[in-house]
């Protein structure tokens, strides 16, 4: 439906529009949260120097795709299990996803963390963990009754022979009815003498080079003087031996994909191949082959490895994938290897920070995952710190917990706005919710004197109101916390007033009573309850008052008397109220103590 | 890619604005019907409709949420001339007819120094208080302060700025930083072009205590229907979005404070751009940032919703087209991505359908 919205669906609906993720899917979470263990142990044994040697980082590189190929396991066994045909194919898909991903991670670790020599060996490792399918041949073949018979016989030989493993490919030859004949015999004893380059081989390879060309002549002699004449079969396994393109042609849908050709050629035409050439050769390979305009986005990721094109492996992975898990990780990886190339726009350390930031912001839009994305931001040296402020109080704290939990990250991180807006903002909810011991905690917690002194406020009222204290205990526990606002220290305070009162002990009841008038901390709205309060202490005998104590309360009645019209507030509580008849118990009390004070004072003298 | 869900706002005129609240649980509408509503997200991460009142005795053009610092506060403006602030009162409902699941939000206090249609309202960055900016068609721009931040019903007018031309739009710089005078860009729909550039930025002096025009930007002169201000994760520029004929996207380089600058401090900003894009065909009427300032969604009257986002090096392009109705459109250029990461951030955007103000009498 194109063109303009009409009015009549601006008037009702509206849409909300989120990013749908892989990372969100339950299946695809043990990813998330075991990549961060592993992230971060890099992260320790890189240290702050980031010297990290090349076989720890080998050994990281493993553990992300031991991970990859669990969670590509999970997601298989979930979509076997799944009920829908839509949420099968969803979970294949991703299965899908992470196999290819998988397969891209490997080749960038063999094409930056190997050693560059002898890179071949290692491609051909990845060829044959990728593509199994010439082993499971070669078992079904093996477990037929009559092997050597089997019309796959040929095509399993010949898968055995392009992944080299050449021990599987002599037995299976070894089977064959016809093996006593001259010209299998031949073949079996060239394939068992063939030179196989290795990285970790002793033979140099320009020693290699020498003995594998002398096998190689020896083939082609032998292929010449007419040695497998007598087999079809035999005379193709020999040019594919000896790197013949026309072999490849034949036998060219054995292959599934286009690297594994090119690295089988490679091996049987050019095994010592460099690092260096290996770009152009593939390039050239997939331009002859395929033709480079049905490039898929996985077959120019692979180009980009192959020339170790970095940045065009990220921007691939960038664009094909829904999240930044991969190109965060891997360029942290490489980065750690010195292979993260600085660019003349961005330097590696930049590029591996964007990226990392890209991926815990990420995690941060999803409700639980957050608190690894917090990980992530830690190893941001420039811009993770102020990140993590902004996503930090940007969290919905819904629960105490979730908000204890912002908070002691906040806190352990030195991140103390986020703690104080976190504390006012639950201190604000508390108190709308009439939660009021909760409230005062939180403002202490917060330091936010004027919501300190309106929690204390409404604490005082909720106590006119019910003539008790509700979430006492939080209000005693507070201590020096109490220091927040005046208010919450007169609260503290009055409290202690209550206590000591309680407990009998009369004399610093009515001491304390004084010094809050006195000292002005106590509100005025409430000077009227504290007046009341001193009532039955003027009325004991002996008087727990002095003279000068009652005279002070004889002047803030005065006070209260002429001003309260002043400031009074609309709907004043009635117990705040200074009516005539209170003025007139409180005037009587307070000269009948005066009376006392000074009958007492006349017997000392 | 995206998935849409969709919300009956049942408005009974034309929605006018959409704001997420600080976290994007909550989300205020405002309509032509003078009415606002309040949804929330419940348990089940389902819109529901909380609260729905009559606002003003106009059509109710911006509708905006203070930090939850403040309480729940929301701001709106209207054509009657007045501003309002509103408050959520909880629990105080006692009706039994309406249902426990609704709010009360009660007025606490009307603004009305404007003698003409109020066309914005923005509350400002927390670290500066309790203030908020307002503007109207008569090309006033005034700034309220709550000094009491407990008390809402006291809003004290800190200044009054006048334009010579009427003002559409206004943003405040999130920026907090020693280094950054606190800001605010107001934009003007004012359609002659040969008045000059529609885009003022104002700075705060904190010796003055005034706001003072520090720059006019003067390469846009088409009228300008709404201007936002990236969120800014520690970057040492501001990135201020424009929705005019196109989207702009301009850097506000704040001068190097050297020893030299330090002398001078009249210095000025930097005024770079980074995008303009015409992909839209027609008038860009509503721009909106995701929370970490990567993405800049922009609504226009081709019924589309656009998503534009940077690479670290500020080369901006095109991510994402959503149809009016929430249904995807892909980017037109998928092939070139590496630039342009599409790895988003945040979960919810202003929709094109929602900011449709073309149909509106405005003036």
């Amino acid at each position: 439906m194109a063109g303009p919205v009409s009015p009549q669906t601006c008037k009702k609906k509206l849409y909300t529009i989120s990013w749908e993720r892989t990372l969100y899917n339950p299946f695809v979470r043990k990813l998330v949260n075991e990549s961060c263990g592993a992230f971060t142990s890099l992260q320790i044994k890189a240290g702050t120097d980031g010297q990290i040697s090349s076989s720890e980082l080998i050994k990281s590189s493993h553990q992300y795709r031991c991970i990859m190929n669990a969670c590509i396991e999970d997601l298989n066994q979930a979509a076997d299990l799944a009920n829908s045909v839509e949420s099968n194919q969803a979970l294949q898909e991703m299965s899908e996803i992470f196999y290819k991903a998988e397969l891209v991670w490997n080749l960038c670790e063999i094409l930056y963390l190997e050693n560059p020599l002898g890179i071949l060996p290692h491609l051909l490792e990845w060829i044959r963990i990728h593509f199994p399918n010439a082993v499971e041949e070669t078992g079904t073949v093996l477990a037929s009754p009559n092997p050597g018979l089997h019309e796959s016989y040929w095509k399993a030989l010949y898968g055995l022979v392009f992944q080299l493993r050449l021990e599987s490919a002599t037995k299976l030859l070894r089977i064959h009815p016809d093996f006593q004949s001259e010209a299998f015999q031949s073949a079996y004893e060239l394939l068992k003498k063939m030179p196989v380059f290795s990285a970790n081989s002793t033979v140099s390879a320009p020693e290699f080079t020498f003995r594998w060309n002398h096998w190689k002549e020896e083939c082609e002699s032998r292929t010449q003087a007419g040695d497998f004449f007598e087999s079809k079969d035999l005379e193709l396994l020999l040019e594919i031996l000896c790197g013949k393109e026309e072999a490849f042609e034949k036998v060219g849908d054995h292959f599934e994909t286009w690297y594994q050709r090119m690295i089988t050629q490679l091996t049987f035409t050019q095994p010592t191949i460099g690092t260096l050439s290996l770009g152009d050769e593939a390039e050239q390979f997939f331009a002859s082959l395929i033709g480079l305009d049905d490039l898929t986005s996985l077959d120019a990721t692979l180009l980009a490895v192959l020339r170790r094109d970095t940045r065009k492996v990220i921007g691939e992975m960038q664009g094909v994938l829904d999240n930044s898990w991969f190109t965060a990780h891997l360029a942290d990886l490489l980065y750690h290897a010195g292979a993260l190339q600085s660019f003349e726009d961005i330097n590696s350390l930049q590029l591996r920070e964007t990226l990392l930031r890209d991926y815990s912001i990420c995690l941060f839009s999803h409700q639980s995952l957050w608190s690894v994305g917090v990980l992530y931001l830690d190893h941001c040296p420039n811009v993770g710190s102020a990140t993590l402020e902004h996503l930090l109080t940007r969290l919905p704290c819904q629960s105490e917990m979730k908000a204890t939990k912002i908070i002691s990250l906040a806190e352990r991180r030195k991140l103390t706005s986020v703690v104080t807006s976190v504390c006012r903002v639950m201190g604000r909810r508390a108190l709308a919710n009439r939660r009021l011991g909760a409230a005062v905690a939180w403002a202490v917690k917060a330091q936010d004197a004027p919501l300190a002194t309106y929690a204390a406020d409404a604490v005082l009222k909720s106590y006119l109101q019910d003539s008790d204290f509700t979430s006492t205990d939080l209000l005693d526990s507070l201590g020096a916390g109490l220091l927040a606002s005046d208010r919450l220290a007169f609260l503290g305070k009055y409290r202690e007033f209550h206590r000591l009162y309680n407990s009998n002990d009369f004399h610093s009841a009515a001491g304390l009573l004084i010094s809050l008038i006195s000292s002005r901390i106590a509100p005025k709205y409430f000077w009227t309850v504290l007046l009341m309060d001193a009532l039955p202490l003027l009325e004991t005998n002996p008087p727990v008052f002095t003279s000068e104590q009652t005279y002070e309360l004889m002047q803030s009645l005065q006070e209260l008397t002429s001003s309260f019209q002043d400031d009074a507030e609309i709907n004043p509580h009635p117990n705040c109220q200074l009516n005539s008849d209170k003025t007139m118990l409180i005037t009587l009390a307070l000269s009948r103590n005066l009376a006392k004070c000074f009958v007492q004072q006349t017997v000392c003298d | 890619m995206f998935q849409a869900r969709t919300i009956n706002a049942e408005h009974k005129d034309l929605i006018h604005d959409v704001a997420y609240d600080f976290y994007g649980r909550r989300l205020a509408t405002c309509s032509s019907d003078q009415s606002v509503k309040v949804f929330d997200l419940d348990e089940n991460d389902e819109w529901r409709l909380t609260a729905d009142w009559k606002t003003h005795a106009g059509s109710v053009w911006k509708v905006n949420w203070a930090h939850p610092e403040f309480g729940q506060i929301l701001a709106t403006c209207s054509f009657d001339r007045t501003a309002a602030i509103w408050e959520e009162i909880v629990g105080e409902s006692g009706n039994s007819a309406q249902s426990k699941n609704q709010s009360h939000w009660v007025k606490r206090t009307s603004l009305v120094d404007s003698r003409t249609n109020v066309t914005d309202i923005k509350f400002a960055p927390k670290h500066m208080g309790l203030l908020l900016a307002m503007c109207s068609a008569d090309g006033g721009v005034r700034i309220y302060e709550a000094p009491d931040i407990m008390n809402l019903s006291q809003w004290s007018l800190q200044q009054e700025i006048t334009l010579k031309m009427p003002v559409s739009c206004l943003s405040w710089n999130p920026s907090f930083s020693r280094l950054h005078p606190p800001m605010l860009a107001v934009g003007s729909d004012d359609t002659n072009v040969a008045s000059g550039g529609k885009v003022f930025l104002f700075e705060y002096s904190e010796s003055s205590h005034r706001w003072s025009k520090a720059e006019t930007i003067n390469t846009i002169v088409d009228p300008v229907h709404d201007i936002a201000f990236a969120p800014n994760l520690g970057r040492s520029y501001h990135i201020l979005g424009i929705a005019s004929k196109d989207v702009r996207i301009v850097i506000l380089k704040p001068p190097q404070k050297d020893a030299y600058a330090a002398a001078c401090p009249t210095s000025q900003l930097e005024i770079l751009q980074a995008a303009q894009f015409d992909d839209h065909h027609s008038t860009v009427w509503r721009i909106s940032w995701n929370i970490t300032g990567t993405i800049l969604a922009s609504s226009g009257d081709d019924g589309c919703l656009r998503m534009w986002k940077a690479n670290y090096l500020q080369n901006w392009k095109c991510i994402a087209v959503l149809k009016g109705d929430g249904s995807g459109v892909s980017p037109e250029d998928g092939t070139d991505r590496d630039k342009a990461v599409s790895a988003a951030t945040a979960r919810y955007f202003k929709l094109g359908a929602i900011s449709n103000p073309n149909q509106v009498p405005w003036h």
